[in-house]
């Protein structure tokens, strides 16, 4: 486990004085890499803090450990947020000063890397989750809010064959979209 | 010919018979693509389980977010040194009334009580101890955090700021860093101790910490406001 750990914990549980620490020692960072990459202040703070939000969104199982520096994961996933919204908005990015923020030996660099195509995969599957129809979309949370199938089927107004059947069709379609997506194939 | 892909989502769910299922594990073993696509929805089914339970604090810690980075936006010279309200505050001790804000405040279910604003005149408006009460009262209990982190980063003593600190989080759901300062005070000798022991309880609840809950709960005297709800808690437990 890596010492930066405890940035995770800190938005595990919301502890805004961690919080505020993290603020304190990469927001500014953060915001020269994106101001130099052809963003503005306001995008830099909303880039930084979807990152956040994601970061937290990925580490809430109880046994996930970082085992890299927490401030080379943060970068790179901002990186790519900010390069995602360059190529929505048609802009060219010029990213080299993104490689050159911090001093981090390559192994850090790999291991940030890895969690950082972790993490956007999982972003991924939850907006393809959101490409997915009405029905399959609230028919895949409600299977998969941990309740008892049963249960859900008779939430839903649906048999509970019906709702099996529902179920593996949709996730049958968002396997499909996956396939399509150059990060499942 | 069996299509095995359609059987993907019952195998993932437990739903094949003991023979589908040995059936479709020996093909698994020799279908490379079957694998491949029974990984991917693994892996989805997973991803999608872990995401919509973190939903669920999301919109604590977007509250949190956003409080942090207006804070660190300021400019520095606009921060306020605790030295100077600490400076104010005795200086105008003769005049210090304490301003005791009556009623309860709910969160979803659970009411936290209102905090003292202890206002000095001239001076009220440097306290970091009141704008922590402001925000509190108004049930912004980020900025409240936030503030009282730092009345107690420079005046460790304090256990009014330490309680209503660990209350700050408790409206946060902030459940760890409630129990931590919570704990802390419900130890100690101060008037907040017993109250402090019933939210500590409340918190440990919520962390599913049982054994802690029970102990902080049963530190919870007859004399305190929350002692009924401690034993219903315990009740619980």
């Amino acid at each position: 486990m890596h010492q930066d750990q405890r940035y995770i914990t800190f938005l595990q549980q919301n502890d805004a004085r961690g919080i505020g620490e993290i603020y304190r020692l990469y927001a500014d960072k953060i915001k020269r890499l994106i101001v130099t990459n052809s963003g503005s202040e306001e995008d830099a703070a909303d880039i930084f803090q979807e990152s956040l939000v994601d970061i937290y969104r990925m580490s809430t199982e109880s046994d996930f450990v970082l085992t890299c520096p927490f401030e080379a994961f943060l970068v790179l996933v901002c990186k790519r947020k900010w390069l995602n919204v360059l190529k929505k908005n048609g802009r060219s990015p010029v990213t080299k000063s993104f490689d050159d923020v911090s001093s981090f030996k390559q192994e850090e660099w790999d291991s940030a890397g890895e969690y950082a195509r972790r993490e956007e995969r999982e972003t991924t599957i939850m907006e393809l989750l959101e490409q997915l129809g009405d029905k399959c979309r609230e028919i895949i949370k409600a299977c998969m809010s941990g309740d008892h199938q049963e249960k859900v089927a008779e939430s839903l107004g649906l048999t509970y064959a019906y709702l099996r059947k529902k179920k593996s069709e949709c996730m049958a379609g968002l396997a499909a979209l996956a396939r399509q997506h150059p990060l499942f194939k | 010919m069996e299509n095995y892909f359609d059987q993907i989502q019952d195998y993932l769910d437990g739903q094949l018979s003991a023979d589908g299922q040995a059936a479709f594990e020996q093909e698994l073993r020799g279908n490379a693509e079957l694998q491949k696509q029974t990984a991917i929805r693994r892996e989805m089914q997973d991803v999608i389980s872990k995401r919509l339970k973190a939903e669920q604090g999301v919109p604590a810690l977007r509250n949190t977010l956003k409080t942090v980075a207006a804070a660190h936006s300021k400019p520095a010279a606009k921060v306020i040194p605790f030295r100077r309200i600490v400076i104010g505050l005795a200086a105008a001790a003769a005049l210090i009334f304490a301003v005791v804000m009556s009623g309860v405040f709910s969160n979803n279910g659970m009411e936290l009580p209102a905090m003292e604003a202890t206002i000095s005149r001239g001076v009220s408006s440097d306290s970091l101890f009141n704008a922590a009460s402001k925000a509190y009262n108004e049930k912004d209990y980020a900025a409240s955090a936030l503030l009282l982190e730092q009345v107690v980063t420079a005046d460790t003593q304090s256990a009014a700021a330490r309680y209503y600190l660990g209350l700050s989080y408790v409206g946060n759901k902030a459940w760890g860093p409630a129990v931590t300062h919570l704990a802390r005070i419900s130890s100690g000798t101060s008037v907040y101790a017993g109250d402090a022991a019933y939210f500590a309880a409340l918190s440990y609840e919520n962390l599913n910490e049982k054994t802690a809950a029970k102990e902080q709960a049963l530190k919870v005297p007859q004399t305190s406001p929350y002692y009924k709800k401690a034993q219903k808690l315990l009740g619980r437990l």
